[in-house]
């Protein structure tokens, strides 16, 4: 009994030292800025979806996280703001009337049933038990997405009114891929419901506008030589093309996890 | 896990041995809920792509002496629509080994535990609302001296069939102080102390902030007895958990304080609580959310209505921050006394009231130090408050009566997340009925209204409802149901017109020993169902369910 007391009070002493405690002084961390001018001729970037909407009051904090996360990660990291599901209805009889939504977002949305917002993916790793991410777990996903070494590489380049892709393996041959081009805008001014706020002049960024080969896109197989593949997209009447941007992302049709994503402004 | 489970059954012994003397016992459950979903219009109902959802587990345990193993297979092929999709798997979820020797007990493998009220640990399932945070680990319980006990784990917690990241150490010592020192045996006063300590480890990486990779929490509580009268009280502080993001972190503390204060005599039942929560969410992951990967448990503080128009609008429990009251008398009318009649007539009165805490929950970043006041209900947001009472009259030896009436408010924004600007009132009105045709055959009957209050300041919602329904029990082994839920039609904030509609439901169900099996068909509507101030979302359905238990 005796050695059990003991035991057992060693187990106390233990959990009693088992706090950290940061002081306010030491709340931000000594970062120096990452590195994101690699040698590397083809690094390994990451897609953030990020399932959204005007009616949800927490989703800016999200925007916000993408906003510190691309700072730190530069042009390593791409977002798309997929606007569906409850948060994202229009409300007649209020100012949010603007439908952000479109098919191709809700067949994503759908797909992952995001049952409380705001929550992304990240590469859509982790399909399907774990693929679903609160905002404050997208930093520690990253870390794991760009410890990757790239299986794919992807150029893109737009002229008169097309998207063309270029895309390659890096070793040996690719297949089960497929490959999806969307369009995105920023700088969109509009209602958000911020915290308790009804804001009107919120500026949505990455707002997922259209895919141009369909919500999964086209099955395609790599070697180490450039494929290429060219999309003609039109903009519609109220898209700003100055703040529009194509994404090709490359997935894995068996694990659903992007491999490689690319971005450029048109 | 297959080797895990490879070694649990190696060592269940065989038939023959089961059949010696020493047998030890096998005892074990079984429970199924399927059901299928047609696509409805007129109440939004979808239909699933497998046409019937199934969600079924079944616990197998084995004791010899002081030994235990046991073990739960859980099958969601896929799970029904109100569970979250990432239950779709099957498998043995939950197993463990425990034995008892000396006075010492381990455990091995899967554990539910709780620390006073669970204000800073609380591991538990409650399967219909989809939430199951099992511990895997170890763990120990020992009472050293009489009347000391003590409680100390380290484990992961369940994540679906998966485990969380975070790593959580506990520890708890309860002591009974009339047990513990011999002069106090007889007194009539009875007083207990207990003190927990809980830590949760997870790896910061996070490239902007320093978060703290220890996270630690710990209560102190009493519980003291004297006649008639009872207190509990338990008070928990948590030290700076931040969520982790990179944009923006909270590092204040959290607490928690309860108390409770009950009166029992024959006839007369008093308790009055209060309880004051301030950023008191704790998980075993730093950024959870949802019923996922909880450790903190607050209890609720208002009344858990039963009835299905009652529970229309249950209150939440709010971890983040809230200030909350309660206080229900019950007495029981004696017999042949003037309201008492015959047989006697119970009353309950119940009210209960929770707010915002002033300014929010307590805060501390790099730009913002705010904690708020310790007591305010003034101008502070309310978030639900309700009174309610309820008379149970036995008529005569045939008839039995229970009337309720509930008068809520009920604030949608902070409860449902949404953006209404607007509480909801809601009075409600309830007759049940049950009469004793003959011996073994009883028929019972609800009559439910559901009123809104039409007044600008408060939101209509979903207008007005009414309930009826008709329930014939032909004891011990059938029971037959019809209910039917109306409303009268609304429009939905984004402009969804919804008409009219009965939601009819009719069920049937049939025991046989300790089988039983029930069988359902009709419309459900959407709604929140909670437990114990704890909620999920149902979506409305339409269509079969089957429901079979059993245990051996």
């Amino acid at each position: 009994m005796k050695n059990s007391i003991i035991y057992l009070g060693l187990i106390g002493l233990l959990l009693s030292t088992s706090c950290d405690i940061i002081e306010k002084e030491n709340f931000l961390a000594d970062t120096s800025p990452v590195d994101t001018t690699s040698n590397e001729t083809v690094v390994q970037k990451a897609l953030i979806e990020d399932f959204t909407g005007h009616g949800c009051s927490n989703c800016p904090q999200a925007s916000t996280e993408i906003e510190v996360l691309q700072n730190i990660h530069g042009n390593k990291l791409i977002a798309i703001g997929v606007h569906s599901g409850f948060f994202a209805q229009p409300q007649t009889g209020t100012a949010f009337t603007t439908d952000f939504r479109t098919s191709y977002g809700n067949e994503i949305h759908d797909f992952f049933s995001p049952s409380g917002y705001p929550v992304g993916v990240v590469n859509r790793r982790g399909y399907p038990g774990n693929a679903l991410l609160n905002y404050q777990d997208w930093s520690a996903e990253l870390e794991n997405v760009f410890s990757q070494t790239p299986q794919a590489a992807i150029t893109m380049n737009e002229s008169d009114g097309q998207i063309i892709v270029e895309a390659r393996s890096i070793n040996g041959d690719l297949d089960g891929l497929k490959l999806v081009v969307c369009i995105t805008e920023n700088g969109i001014i509009d209602w958000q419901l911020n915290g308790s706020d009804n804001q009107d002049d919120y500026e949505h960024n990455h707002v997922l506008r259209t895919h141009l080969n369909g919500t999964w896109g086209d099955e395609i197989s790599l070697t180490t030589t450039n494929s290429t593949f060219t999309f003609d997209y039109t903009l519609e009447n109220n898209w700003v093309k100055e703040n529009c941007h194509a994404i090709a992302y490359i997935y894995n049709i068996t694990t659903y996890e992007i491999i490689q994503v690319e971005e450029i402004h048109l | 896990m297959k080797k895990l489970l490879f070694l649990l059954f190696a060592v269940i012994p065989s038939h023959s041995i089961l059949s010696q003397e020493n047998e030890g016992n096998i005892q074990g459950d079984f429970y199924l809920n399927a059901q299928t979903y047609n696509e409805d219009p007129s109440i939004n109902a979808q239909k699933v792509d497998e046409y019937m959802l199934l969600n079924s587990y079944s616990n197998i345990r084995y004791t010899k002496g002081d030994f235990i193993i046991g073990l739960r297979y859980e099958g969601y092929l896929n799970a029904l629509q109100d569970f979250d999709s990432r239950y779709n798997d099957n498998g043995v979820a939950y197993r463990f080994a425990q034995y008892t020797v000396n006075g010492l007990e381990v455990t091995l493998g899967n554990f539910y535990e709780q620390f006073g009220n669970g204000l800073i640990f609380r591991s538990y399932e409650e399967k219909s609302l989809g939430i199951d945070n099992a511990m895997d680990g170890i763990r120990l319980k020992y009472s050293p001296l009489k009347g000391v006990y003590l409680k100390g784990f380290a484990a992961k917690q369940r994540f679906f069939f998966d485990l969380g990241e975070g790593l959580v150490r506990g520890f708890d010592t309860e002591v009974n102080m009339n047990e513990a020192i011999s002069v106090l045996n007889k007194s009539k006063t009875n007083v207990l102390f207990g003190g927990s300590f809980v830590s949760r480890y997870q790896q910061d990486n996070n490239p902007v902030y320093n978060l703290p990779e220890n996270v630690a929490a710990y209560a102190i509580r009493s519980t003291i007895n004297r006649g008639k009268v009872s207190f509990n009280g338990e008070y928990a502080f948590k030290y700076n958990d931040p969520a982790g993001a990179t944009s923006y972190n909270n590092f204040a503390p959290g607490s928690a304080i309860m108390t409770n204060l009950s009166y029992s005599q024959k006839g007369l039942g008093i308790i009055i609580e209060a309880h004051r929560i301030d950023n008191m969410d704790f998980r075993s992951e730093r950024a959870a959310t949802g019923k996922e990967l909880t450790l903190s448990y607050i209890p609720a503080i208002s009344k858990q209505h039963t009835y299905t128009l009652a529970a229309f609008y249950p209150f939440a429990t709010q971890p983040q921050g809230e200030l909350g009251f309660q206080g229900e008398i019950n007495y029981t009318f004696k017999k042949k006394s003037t309201f008492g009649g015959k047989y006697g007539t119970k009353v309950s009165v119940n009210y209960s009231r929770i707010n915002a805490l002033n300014g929010g929950p307590s805060e501390l970043n790099t730009i913002t130090d705010h904690t708020p006041m310790f007591f305010s209900i003034k101008d502070e947001d309310l978030f639900f408050r309700d009174f309610n009472f309820e008379i149970k009259k036995k008529i005569n030896k045939k008839f039995k009566l229970i009337a309720n009436y509930v008068d809520l408010i009920y604030n949608k924004d902070v409860i449902q997340g949404k953006n209404y600007g607007k509480d909801v009132h809601a009075r409600i009105g309830i007759i049940d009925f049950n009469y004793k045709i003959k011996p073994k055959h009883s028929l019972r009957t609800e009559l439910q209204y559901l009123a809104v209050d039409k007044n600008k300041k408060y939101d209509e919602d979903q207008g007005d409802w009414m309930m009826g329904l008709l329930e014939y029990t032909f004891s011990p082994h059938w029971f037959f149901a019809v209910l039917d839920q109306y409303n009268g039609g609304y429009i939905t904030k984004d402009g969804k017109s919804y008409d009219a509609v009965h939601y009819i439901n009719i069920s049937c169900g049939y025991s046989k020993g300790t089988n039983r099996f029930e069988l359902g068909y009709g419309k459900k509507r959407e709604g929140i169902f909670c437990v114990g101030g704890v909620c999920k979302n149902v979506p409305s359905s339409n269509g079969l369910t089957l429901t079979v238990t059993s245990t051996f």
